[in-house]
């Protein structure tokens, strides 16, 4: 151990000592008998390193020569001008340090705000939002996408026609004569205990299963379903039981801000599914057998 | 362009026991080390980082030759030196120096001193 930390520092040295020098130090290094003595051959080591670069620029390099024999003038040719490649090696390194560092830094502070006074703006929708048109049930749901939103936030939702839960919708009861009727906007609100609309279990059968995320590389979503209800499980983040909204495709955790939605496929199974987790999306698919994590 | 010995006076102690050490014969470094440590009957031990870093100047200055490896010899990245026709005029100026200060004080500590 103590040879290679010997070694190790030995080639930190600058390059023209080091071609002159290392391989006789390395042979001194290797004729000392105790533990201690080699200890103390790496101290003089440590200290010769920092001598040499702080000390001796003037040996960092092999010194051109100025004139041969006779006085005849000699022309050397200097070093390329293109930088090295470990240096450009060590400069990418660090630059990616550099980068995730930062990256992290920004993303703590916005989870910590005590470090950073983020301010997030508060933006109230007006009263003529509060309310937001429910599809009559057994309309097309692609006639047309409805917006509605949510302390400020808009949210387009498209829904499906192939989606065996809005066929299982259409056989539902209509909610008014006028095929359309106001629900609070409470309802996309993250509780589950609100305005819970209750979906037959065959159909939330369809959206229980694992779905993994590409970003973050890896991560797992777990959808279950416990006493009739359905469990979401993001790992190693949080779990929350999951609550039916009126449109089918959409629902609400027990958590604050959170919902989720699902989304089906060419094939018409649910195989994607949304998470929205104060202010962050996460999209996961849904994991085909065989899959290795 | 000859240089004089004198203008490297006085020699740092390191110096001073390398270029002693090299008086005799030619040596590699790590037997520059224990001549070092014999000369001064243990007192002065030199390190491999110290050695060769005042090798490297002595060398850059002219006092010391560098000889290369010599075959035959235990370790064959062993490297041997000697001392510089300018390295043996400077070790004999200094030599001189310390003899005279070695007279000096010598002469100074055996005279009584003066009451005030």
């Amino acid at each position: 151990m103590l040879r290679f930390l010997y070694s190790a520092v030995l080639r930190a040295h600058p390059p023209y000592f080091r071609e002159r020098f290392s391989d006789e130090m390395q042979a001194i290094f290797d004729q000392a008998d105790t533990d201690l003595t080699q200890a103390r051959l790496l101290a003089d080591a440590v200290f010769s390193l920092a001598r040499q670069w702080m000390l001796r620029p003037q040996f960092w390099e092999e010194p051109a020569p100025v004139a041969a024999e006779g006085g005849t003038a000699l022309f050397s040719s200097l070093a390329s001008s293109k930088p090295r490649a470990l240096a450009l090696f060590s400069g990418a390194i660090l630059s990616a340090l550099v980068l995730n560092g930062v990256s992290l830094t920004i993303g703590y502070a916005w989870e910590h705000p005590i470090f950073i006074q983020i301010h997030r703006p508060t933006i109230v929708p007006p009263a003529a939002w509060k309310a937001r048109p429910v599809m009559k049930p057994d309309s097309n749901a692609s006639d047309e996408p409805y917006l509605f939103t949510d302390q400020g936030r808009v949210l387009l939702v498209f829904n499906s026609p192939s989606h065996p839960s809005l066929q299982a919708r259409s056989t539902a009861k209509p909610t008014s004569e006028a095929g359309m009727s106001t629900v609070p906007l409470a309802d996309i609100a993250p509780s589950p205990t609100n305005n819970i609309v209750d979906t037959p279990p065959v159909i939330l059968q369809t959206y229980a299963g694992t779905y993994v995320s590409p970003a973050p590389a890896g991560q797992r979503v777990i959808v279950t379903i416990d006493s009739g209800r359905l469990q979401l499980d993001v790992t190693g983040q949080f779990r929350s039981p999951l609550a039916p909204l009126p449109n089918p495709q959409l629902l609400a955790c027990g958590v604050g801000d959170c919902w989720v939605m699902f989304s089906t496929g060419p094939k018409g199974t649910v195989d994607r599914i949304e998470v929205h987790h104060l202010g962050r999306e996460m999209v996961a698919f849904r994991a085909q057998s065989g899959m290795i994590f | 362009m000859k240089q004089i010995p004198t203008t490297f006076l006085p020699l740092s102690p390191a110096t001073l026991h390398i270029l002693l050490s090299l008086a005799g014969e030619e040596l590699h470094g790590y037997a520059i080390m224990q001549e070092v440590q014999r000369q001064s009957e243990g007192k002065y031990k030199l390190g491999p980082g110290t050695l060769y870093d005042n090798l490297q100047k002595m060398i850059d200055r002219g006092l010391v030759e560098e000889l290369g490896k010599k075959p035959g010899d235990d370790d064959p990245r062993r490297r041997y030196y000697r001392l510089s026709m300018l390295g043996r005029g400077v070790l004999t100026a200094e030599i001189s120096r310390l003899d005279d200060v070695v007279r000096e004080g010598k002469m100074r500590l055996q005279a009584k001193p003066r009451r005030a």
